[in-house]
């Protein structure tokens, strides 16, 4: 074997020695100081386990509804501004502040395309105007304020008015002033065609003035013609292909309104879903950075487009996107993020099978989703579609955990679920005890809790849950809740209650139940009066008591 | 304890000026010794008594039994060979302990431990269960932002709850 092996060797050097290989000697590699670190946290993924980074390692401060959740990241923030008021005190007394100089010089001097933002959040936009006046020498810089201020706060037509006073005046506007223009272009005019006229009309002067236009007109193009009806269908691929030859390359928000461009909420697709698939191919394991605010909207457009399409394998190519470098900064607010999730979510119980739905729940929740009980539903269908309704007693002690447990379509649901087939002696067992847990959610709760209110279905899935586990005492208690919250037992019901009652032999509790169906007036009474007859050895007192029974409702007939 | 310290200090270097002007007149040069008393076998240790004062881990051992049965509450490199700066990291460390103790008023189960590492300033606290998580999470807001600002470096707060103070024994 050895001289075999160095045959081959001996081989394989004659063979390289005959060719001759230039060697590239490569250019030295160098390394950020950061590169080691960044290395390493490639290698950790997410813990879906833990909570997020923003949150306390304990129990007791760990948040368990989504509402809790957003409420402690206000909480923290608005400790946060809290110090700021005691930092401008405390600083006040320190050093001079910038609006005890004169305003004119401040006016001049401070950034002034800010303040005309700030101006307009704080009052209304005459004051702005009147600011404006006041300012002998308006240049570039302040129009461009001024009509990007009016644009954000609606006054549509004035800015336009301003613009035309900008090119009188004369002076050349700038990229931002016609980013804004553009905006505003599909609010002064009707027709799609005009509004689009006048975006061309913009443009067209852009290219006259010598002003470049970059990412933000791009996008501002697109939203536009999001408004602008099939003429935006047409005219959306050409504006790309002529900004890429410029080279401005999209971002995702210039894909969000491409989508929003073929995708209409509502409307019928017919023959765009390669739309979507196009923009993903486009997209795929790019990692993007923010650049426009607008950013944020593609991953929840693209999920609703997924989820509206029933297209599972763009959803995951969707996520997938959101696992690539820093992507998952675009994701958004808190808000967002948990709108992505239930989409993605709901598409999932919708789509897969039980068992990928639930590795994707044990992902997701709590750590990154807190799911509403909308989707609670929907995931409680994933679970009857796949027949693992063993499970149901788990859901529940999530859907506690939620605050979810008084939400009555839900709880309904739950109980109707339970109730419906009869499942083996373990299952049926842990179902008594959720049924049992879910009856105390419906008694007067503490002070401020949503309470819920009995149907007469409910009540029937209940006592029918606890029946099937040999509860009957339990649901002997339930069947008097009947009579307290005014509702009327079934037929079906009191016949399956009878049943279980001949199995036990509770003579007494049959005559009761007799009683209590006559309470109602229920026409089955002699039905089931026949039947007690039959099956139970009565006491005399007990005979009389159904044969007045028995006249009572023959009478009553 | 301040005032008593400085009022005292004052009336001793009041006392040394006419003493001393006495004794140098009288030819005779023995000198007083004037700081305030600093008992330091009585720092940091609860004594003994009925049994009914309850005392956590922290209180119950002495100081010399840092290192061998207690940790130390506050971690930075200050006192290592030719590092600096000890000094100052003490005086953050009373002004970060008595801000916690004043804002997180009467939640503190036990002493807070500062770490240092590198730039960054870590507070740990156990805290009580006395108020709503919402409200801590507001004071620790306050704190992080108001700390940082002052200190100009980054802080961080672990916190962690406990329902009431944990007791080690009963003194």
């Amino acid at each position: 074997m050895a001289s075999s092996c160095s045959q081959a060797v001996r081989q394989h050097v004659c063979k390289s020695s005959t060719i001759l290989q230039e060697i590239v000697i490569p250019k030295k590699k160098t390394w950020s100081k950061e590169a080691v670190l960044q290395a390493l946290a490639s290698t950790v993924n997410r813990d879906p386990t833990a909570s997020d980074h923003r949150l306390q390692d304990d129990p007791y401060l760990t948040p368990k509804t989504s509402s809790e959740f957003v409420r402690f990241g206000y909480r923290t923030v608005s400790g946060f501004q809290v110090t700021l008021l005691e930092r401008f005190t405390i600083g006040a007394c320190y050093g001079s502040l910038p609006f005890l100089r004169p305003v004119k010089t401040f006016l001049q001097t401070y950034d002034f395309s800010r303040a005309p933002c700030l101006v307009f959040s704080f009052r209304e936009n005459n004051n702005a105007e009147r600011i404006f006046a006041l300012l002998s020498e308006p240049n570039t810089h302040s129009y461009s304020a001024l009509i990007r201020g009016m644009v954000k706060h609606g006054a549509y037509s004035k800015a336009f008015s301003t613009y035309t006073d900008l090119l009188n005046n004369p002076l050349k506007a700038d990229v931002n002033t016609f980013n804004a223009l553009i905006t505003a272009a599909p609010e002064v005019k009707e027709k799609y065609n005009e509004k689009w006229e006048l975006i061309l009309d913009l443009l067209k002067e852009m290219a006259e003035q010598k002003v470049k236009p970059n990412l933000l007109t791009l996008n501002a193009v697109l939203k536009a013609l999001r408004r602008c009806g099939t003429l935006g269908k047409s005219q959306a691929f050409p504006v790309i292909s002529e900004m890429k030859a410029l080279s401005i390359d999209p971002s995702l928000a210039s894909y969000n309104h491409l989508l929003g461009i073929f995708y209409k909420p509502g409307a019928p697709f017919l023959g765009q879903t390669d739309i979507l698939q196009e923009v993903m191919n486009e997209v795929s394991g790019k990692s993007f950075t923010p650049q426009d605010p607008d950013d944020a909207q593609f991953f929840i457009t693209a999920v609703r487009i997924c989820l509206d399409t029933k297209d599972i394998e763009q959803a995951y190519r969707v996520h997938e996107l959101l696992g690539v470098g820093e992507n998952w900064r675009l994701l958004g607010n808190d808000l967002q993020q948990n709108i992505y999730y239930a989409r993605f979510f709901s598409l999932l119980c919708m789509m897969e099978n039980i068992d990928v739905v639930l590795k994707w729940y044990r992902d997701l929740v709590p750590s990154v989703y807190y799911p509403s009980s909308n989707i609670m539903r929907d995931l409680l269908q994933a679970l009857d579609t796949d027949n693992r309704l063993d499970l149901i007693p788990q859901i529940w002690k999530d859907i506690k955990q939620l605050g979810h447990a008084n939400r009555q379509k839900l709880v309904e649901d739950l109980l109707t679920l339970m109730a419906r087939e009869k499942q083996n002696q373990e299952v049926q067992e842990s179902f008594a005890e959720c049924a049992l847990d879910i009856k105390k959610m419906y008694d007067t709760g503490d002070r401020g809790k949503v309470i819920m209110s009995w149907t007469a279905t409910s009540l029937s899935d209940l006592i029918s849950v606890l029946l099937a586990a040999q509860r009957r005492q339990d649901a002997w208690e339930v069947l008097k809740l009947f009579k307290t919250h005014n509702r009327v037992p079934s037929e079906e019901l009191l016949n399956k209650f009878l049943t279980c009652i001949t199995e036990s032999g509770e003579v007494n509790h049959a005559v009761e139940l007799v009683q209590i169906s006559a309470g109602f007036c229920l026409p089955e009474t002699p039905k089931l009066i026949q039947r007690v007859q039959q099956e139970f050895q009565l006491s005399e007192q007990q005979k009389n008591i159904l044969s007045d029974l028995e006249i009572q409702t023959f009478n009553s007939d | 304890m301040s005032k008593n310290m400085a009022t005292s200090l004052v009336r001793q270097t009041k006392l040394l000026s006419i003493v001393s002007s006495q004794l140098n007149s009288a030819a005779c040069f023995r000198n007083i010794h004037c700081t305030a008393a600093c008992l330091k076998n009585r720092a940091a240790r609860i004594r003994v008594g009925k049994g009914d004062k309850s005392v956590t881990y922290e209180q119950a051992y002495h100081p010399h039994h840092i290192g061998h049965r207690k940790g130390w509450l506050s971690q930075h490199t200050s006192n290592l060979q030719g590092e600096d700066g000890a000094a100052e990291r003490v005086v953050e460390d009373v002004f970060i302990r008595r801000f916690m103790y004043g804002t997180f008023h009467g939640c503190l189960a036990d002493e807070v431990v500062i770490k240092r590492r590198g730039n960054l300033l870590v507070i740990c606290a156990v805290m009580i269960q006395k108020l709503l998580p919402s409200k801590f999470y507001f004071l620790i807001g306050y704190t992080v932002e108001l700390l940082s600002h002052f200190y100009k470096c980054p802080v961080q707060i672990e916190m962690q709850t406990v329902e009431e103070k944990v007791v080690y024994k009963y003194l």
